[in-house]
């Protein structure tokens, strides 16, 4: 299992990594271009074409009904219920080409996080980095050391030995990809961060944790924490990223799902598909 | 350092003379310092107004003459430099409203910072009130109001760009006291003094400290809470507004959990959204918090900052919740998206007035170093976008407001002022060129703007009064009771609410007020209106001009303004004072008499950090105005600026403005 979720995280990691390299915006439009295309023929090729056109008729007898025998309540009430059950065969039929599509979108849609729910932390500015130690890690929490290169640490750790956590503040003064080292209980742990880049698609790793499947499917690809080392994570608190589409900005999500309809709405007709 | 502000007018007006003079024989060979231009087009002219709130005009003179303020120095050269009358009383709110509407407070009706409720004798800030919405669905202790609660603007009178609007001129007023909720208008407007926090006050701040918090005392301007830190963490909740959704009215509220590391001096806020690290000393960004009233429907979005005073004990201090610029609770700005586009331009900014936190210097929650550092972030977020208005700024008027040399001023007063009862030379020593550095802040703005507009633009920097020490307080409320004016029962409480009104001829509300008890007006008037009270009037009037300070010998009132007869020309107002008191220098009604109370003595020596003051007479506190044009009025007072401004666009002033265009026309 964790074997095809790397596989499976390997191959959108390069996917997305060439549809992003002309820069984020342009990999933005085009990923939801290929999602739009990529759902519509799902639909063509998987979709029982025939059990969709059954319930959308029904979804649109049940409409007429209702607007014609509106006087009569007991009618009204009836076609409401198919139309409920219009709705629901219209959902059954549209699990199959869903299913085909699923579960590379979230591989793809996780990769593209790392893209565009994160930007790197801009020169100057400062972001906090977490450690979480393991239960076995505890004693080490007030030995624990931050360095970077290129990188400030700007505080003295904060110490939480309730949670488990130690904490530091830091600043990048220069941009680009840095390394921070971690000494806990003599083992050396690095972690990446990055700043700066404006305009450039970058591929962040908000935390480095412990192997594990979740982590095989969504994770960023920087090699999972050392077995024998004391920390359960190490997370970099990136500044959120919004998308602007026009004068309002978004999440990329919704960006990426009205982008994927308009792109999905062309495409039907050429494609001939049935929705 | 001597009273450098103490120039009397007769001096201020002798250099200012020897100035002009200077500019008129240096005229023949280097052009002239006032420069005559050929008019632009209407369309195409400009205007830059800096108000540098409380720019005294003797520190000016002063620096200036030592060098330290060359661009004001330039613009002095270039056109003139004269005291500027202020209102009377020169009050911030009451002078801001006459700059904005040309009137005097008999027109625009804001007489001082606290008005009185002649039905309860209770005191309200002047400016502004908001009514709770009156209908409203009750669910239980659910309140859903059917309609948004009203926030009124009591300044009356159209402010000057609005009536450049109507003659297409466009002007943006960054940050503008007494026009809060904004006057309606189609310019950029938003406003400062008179703006409260989210909590409904002027500023409202929170200190959570490990340290019991009855060693504070009774803290005004602010709440100290106590907090047990076990294993390093406490849970703490800063308070936000009234909840009008629930019949209890109670404060919605955010909850927090501080973090304090065993030996490093820093601590983590965890709140909402963010997890806040601190050193001691530092400051956080400004934290944008939703304070729910009934989760999911209804809320409002407030900012604050936070300061990590101390780790070991725990001090943090939280900054009064703003309203929120991108998502505003109240309006604070015209068009009402300008607050947003303006946070988005040049960041979070300080949304409420008086944003130079004085109450936490004053209650010894900030050392003098602290409140420098915040004031310096204050005016570092006023000049951002006064840089971002600069950029874009092409025609029209662009009006840029600035506090720090009032505020600043209001607490440093006594490093400058040897007869402070808080002076010392150790104290002169480290923080003697606090207000000075603010001064060269401004003239660094001036520079800044000079630069950007050119040399055909009307450049002038404006105050809306000067500076005073304020060595000595007077408790007018004590006196009227030690005069027979008023009687006062024995008990708790403010002394207004123990009055025995029946046997009460007057009573003293806001800084400078003075009220008769008026039958017909007050609810339990004992003095009848006419006559007798003319005499009353003219008698109390009489009385406190002969007041003398008992450690000095000296007068403390400089005139007793009579209102019936200076507005007799205009209906009376309800708000109206009767007498209005003209402090001299170094005196200043006690800040118990302001709100309706009594202190324990008439006259007593000002230990508070609050040292120096302009609530006095006009004449004591005359404010500043610089001009690269001629200004032909040598007494020149607030009330011409609009109608000084309108005449540059050739726009004639409404009747109803009292002031007089007071440039050469060129």
């Amino acid at each position: 299992m964790s074997a095809i979720a790397y596989w499976l995280r390997t191959a959108a990691g390069w996917l997305v990594s060439a549809l992003m390299s002309p820069g984020p915006t342009a990999g933005l439009v085009v990923v939801s271009a290929l999602t739009g295309v990529a759902v519509m023929a799902a639909f063509k090729y998987t979709a029982d074409r025939r059990a969709l056109r059954r319930a959308k008729d029904a979804i649109q007898a049940a409409l007429l009904g209702i607007v014609l025998f509106r006087h009569d309540t007991r009618v009204m009430f009836a076609e409401e219920w198919r139309l409920v059950r219009g709705a629901l065969e219209y959902m059954v039929a549209g699990l199959r080409p869903l299913a085909a599509v699923i579960i590379p979108m979230v591989a793809i849609f996780a990769q593209l996080e790392l893209y565009c729910g994160w930007q790197p932390i801009p020169v100057g500015e400062s972001a906090l980095v977490t450690v979480q130690v393991t239960d076995d890690g505890l004693g080490d929490l007030f030995q624990a050391e931050l360095s970077g290169n290129a990188v400030e640490v700007e505080t003295p750790a904060l110490r939480i030995p309730a949670t488990g956590e130690v904490c530091w503040r830091i600043r990048a003064d220069q941009p680009g990809e840095h390394t921070l080292t971690l000494d806990l209980g003599g083992t050396r742990i690095e972690k990446s961060v990055v700043a700066g880049m404006e305009g450039r698609a970058v591929r962040l790793s908000p935390h480095r944790v412990r192997s594990g499947a979740a982590e095989m499917l969504f994770g960023s690809g920087e090699a999972p924490l050392p077995a024998d080392a004391n920390a359960q994570r190490i997370e970099v608190e990136y500044p959120h990223a919004l998308v602007a589409v026009g004068p309002i900005r978004m999440h990329w999500i919704w960006a990426t799902l009205i982008l994927a309809t308009i792109a999905a709405l062309i495409v039907k007709p050429i494609l001939r598909v049935e929705i | 350092m001597s009273d450098t502000g103490g120039l009397s007018r007769r001096q201020f007006l002798r250099i200012a003379g020897l100035g002009a003079g200077a500019c008129a024989l240096g005229a023949a060979g280097l052009g002239g310092c006032s420069r005559s231009v050929p008019r632009a087009p209407v369309a195409s002219r400009k205007a830059l107004i800096l108000g540098f709130d409380g720019l005294d005009p003797g520190l000016v003179r002063t620096w200036m003459k030592a060098g330290h303020l060359p661009n004001l120095e330039k613009l002095a050269k270039m056109g003139s430099f004269r005291a500027l009358r202020s209102s009377m009383p020169p009050q911030s709110p009451v002078a801001w409203s006459n700059f904005i509407t040309g009137m005097d407070p008999g027109g625009h009706g804001i007489f001082d910072f606290i008005h009185r409720d002649p039905a309860s004798y209770g005191p309200y800030l002047s400016t502004s009130s908001t009514s709770a919405a009156r209908r409203i669905l009750r669910l239980g202790d659910l309140r859903l109001p059917l309609e948004a609660p009203e926030v009124t603007l009591h300044r009356k009178g159209p402010a000057f760009w609005n009536v450049l609007a109507e003659h297409g001129v466009p002007a943006t007023v960054y940050k503008i006291p007494s026009n809060f909720p904004p006057e309606p208008s189609r310019q950029r407007t938003i406003s400062d003094l008179g703006t409260p926090d989210l909590q409904g006050s002027y500023g409202h701040f929170s200190y959570f400290t490990e340290e019991p918090a009855d060693r504070y005392g009774d803290v005004s301007g602010g709440s100290v809470y106590h907090v047990n830190l076990s294993d390093g963490a406490a849970d703490a909740t800063l308070v936000g507004p009234e909840n009008a959704f629930r019949a209890s009215q109670e404060r919605a509220d955010v909850p927090f959990r501080i973090y304090v590391d065993r030996d490093n001096p820093v601590a983590r806020v965890d709140i909402q959204d963010y997890r806040v690290l601190l050193q001691e000393g530092e400051w956080s960004d400004w934290l944008r918090l939703r304070f729910n009233f009934v989760t999911g429907l209804a809320g409002a979005s407030g900012i604050c900052r936070m300061f990590l005073k101390s780790a070991h004990p725990l001090e943090l201090y939280i900054s009064p919740v703003n309203i929120d610029p991108a998502d505003p609770a109240m309006p604070i700005s015209t068009p009402d998206d300008y607050a947003a586009e303006l946070e988005n331009a040049v960041g979070t900014f300080y949304t409420q007035g008086m944003a130079e936190d004085t109450k936490a210097l004053s209650q010894g929650i900030f050392t003098d170093g602290e409140f420098i550092e915040q004031a310096r972030d204050v005016h570092r977020e006023r000049v951002r976008a006064f840089e971002f208005e600069l950029d874009r700024f092409q025609d029209g008027v662009l009006f840029a407001y600035f506090s720090g040399s009032d505020l600043v001023v209001h607490m440093f007063y006594r490093t400058i002022d040897p007869k402070s009862p808080l002076y010392s030379p150790e104290l002169a020593e480290k923080q003697g060129e606090a207000i000075l550095d603010v001064y060269r802040e401004l003239d660094r703005v001036l520079g800044t703007g000079m630069d950007a507009v050119g040399d055909d633009a009307l450049v002038m920097v404006m105050s809306d009064h000067g500076f005073s020490p304020y060595r000595r307080s007077f408790d007018l409320n004590r006196w009227l009771r030690e005069s027979g004016y008023l009687t006062v029962d024995a008990g708790e409480g403010p002394a207004l609410d123990r009055a025995d009104w029946a046997r009460s001829k007057a009573y003293a509300m806001g800084f400078n007020g003075l009220y008769v008890n008026e039958v017909g007006r007050e609810a339990e008037g004992s003095v009848p209106p006419g006559p007798a009270k003319e005499k009353l009037v003219e008698e109390i009037a009489a009385e406190l001009a002969e007041v003398r300070d008992p450690a000095t010998g000296e007068r403390i009132l400089r005139r007793v303004f009579n209102t019936e007869r200076q507005y007799a020309d205009r209906p009376p107002e309800e708000v109206t004072p009767d007498l209005v008191l003209g402090y001299e220098r170094g005196y200043r009604g006690s800040w118990e008499s302001a709100i309706g109370e009594m202190a324990s003595e008439i006259h007593a020596d000002n230990t508070d950090k609050w040292s120096g003051d302009h609530c006095m007479d006009t004449e004591a506190v005359y404010g500043s105005l610089l001009c690269n044009r001629e200004i032909r009025d040598e007494e020149p007072a607030l009330i011409d600026l609009a109608p000084t401004i309108l005449a540059h666009y050739d726009v004639t002033p409404p009747g109803n403005m009292r002031g007089e265009p007071i440039l050469h026309s060129t």
